[in-house]
């Protein structure tokens, strides 16, 4: 975040920088030195001042090197630690961020081709294992197969005995059942015709015949109060 | 119609109000005979009994249409009355099975007992005196008999003794046989 004395901060360093520009400019634009001393004749003592070394454009300390030499080096000193605040702090912690976030990816690319390589191993090993797995699972699906199929076979021969033997139940039954029904038509037949035979045969001898039967077959009965509901039958010798 | 227990009821009322045994008869006579004529049927088959029971006429006009069937009949005043309270207590569809049970009592308190013989053929005099008799001595019992030719029975007779059914039938031996052979 970009704060007020930030701000203040880096005006103040460009003052700096523009300050150090400044002031050779302002020394350049003083009035040239050959031209001073060009009224005066570009020749003499003076003139052997260009043969060599470096020329100050406002040498404050004109004729006296060393002085200027130390100018030179305080300017240079100047430029540098304004260099330094202004790009040369910057450079180094941008490129030392750089150097972090290069850092973390390699360490993170590195721990993720190890990830790799384990997976990678790791299926390797599966595929080798795979082949065992396969056989072993075919084995187990035949073996259930087998079973499932032994099971089946079991139980398909169960319904089929229970079927034979339902269906055998229903045949007797079947069986016993018209057997009954012949039978019953067969006594009904004979029943039909004996009454045939006895209502022609019957006459009025045998009709008093079985009235006297009936009659003696009452002899030996002691009938109690006739109110109560009971049906008997008493065999008068009609047969 | 009535429950047993209620018809009897109005029997037993009945038979109380009898002086003496010979009166006792006659109401039953009475009783059994208004009976039978309230329940004749005209050609729509509709008869005296269902209209009394309808309730479709006032009280007075039935009370005096059952006086007037009973002048008919010649029955006993005290029966007489005893139909109106019948009538009067909305009982009067029950008059046949009122008949029926007083006809029991009166039998019983006469030590009587009524049988129906029937038979194949008509039967003669002697022959049902056999029987009569042979039933008295069974029941020990007067017994009144009534007679009836059912040609169904093929053979012999079948005695219906109060509430008893002495088959003495051919049929029924028959159908005894049938019975025994398919068992």
């Amino acid at each position: 975040m970009i704060t007020t004395a930030h701000i203040l901060n880096r005006g103040a360093a460009l003052l700096a920088v523009a300050a150090s520009y400044l002031l050779p400019a302002i020394a350049y634009a003083a009035p040239a030195h050959g031209e001073a001393h060009g009224a005066e004749g570009h020749t003499g003592a003076h003139g052997d001042g260009h043969d060599g070394g470096i020329v100050f454009f406002n040498d404050p300390f004109a004729g006296e090197e060393k002085t200027g030499i130390i100018w030179l080096l305080i300017n240079f000193a100047a430029l540098m630690f304004v260099l330094n605040k202004l790009l040369f702090q910057p450079l180094i912690r941008k490129t030392a961020a750089k150097h972090d976030d290069i850092k973390l990816s390699l360490e993170k690319a590195t721990a993720a081709r190890m990830e790799a390589e384990s997976i990678i191993s790791e299926y390797r090993g599966r595929m080798e294992k795979l082949d065992d797995e396969i056989a072993e699972l075919k084995a187990g699906a035949k073996k259930r197969a087998e079973s499932d199929r032994a099971k089946i076979i079991e139980a398909a021969q169960a319904e089929a005995q229970r079927i034979k033997d339902a269906a055998k139940a229903a045949a007797e039954r079947d069986a016993e059942s018209r057997r009954k029904a012949l039978e019953n038509e067969i006594l009904d037949r004979a029943l039909e015709r004996a009454e045939a035979t006895i209502r022609k045969a019957i006459g009025t001898t045998d009709q008093r015949r079985m009235i006297d039967d009936f009659v003696g077959s009452l002899g030996g009965v002691k009938l109690g109060s006739p109110g109560q509901a009971t049906t008997t039958q008493s065999n008068g010798g009609a047969a | 119609m009535i429950s047993g227990a209620l018809a009897r009821r109005y029997a037993r009322a009945l038979i109380e109000l009898a002086k003496s045994p010979v009166q006792r008869d006659k109401f039953g006579k009475d009783l059994a005979a208004l009976s039978d004529l309230l329940q004749q049927q005209d050609k729509d088959g509709a008869t005296v009994l269902s209209v009394l029971a309808a309730d479709r006429f006032p009280l007075g006009q039935r009370q005096n249409l059952v006086a007037t069937l009973a002048r008919r009949v010649a029955a006993d005043p005290t029966v007489v009355k005893f139909t109106g309270v019948v009538l009067e207590n909305g009982r009067i569809d029950g008059l046949p099975d009122i008949a029926r049970a007083y006809q029991r009592m009166a039998d019983d308190a006469a030590g009587r007992v009524q049988a129906q013989i029937t038979s194949a053929a008509p039967l003669g005099m002697d022959a049902v005196a056999k029987i009569k008799n042979a039933l008295q001595q069974a029941t020990g019992k007067q017994v009144v008999t009534t007679q009836s030719v059912d040609p169904d029975l093929i053979g012999g007779v079948a005695v219906k003794l109060g509430s008893f059914v002495l088959d003495g039938s051919v049929r029924a031996t028959l159908a005894q046989l049938r019975k025994e052979l398919r068992a």
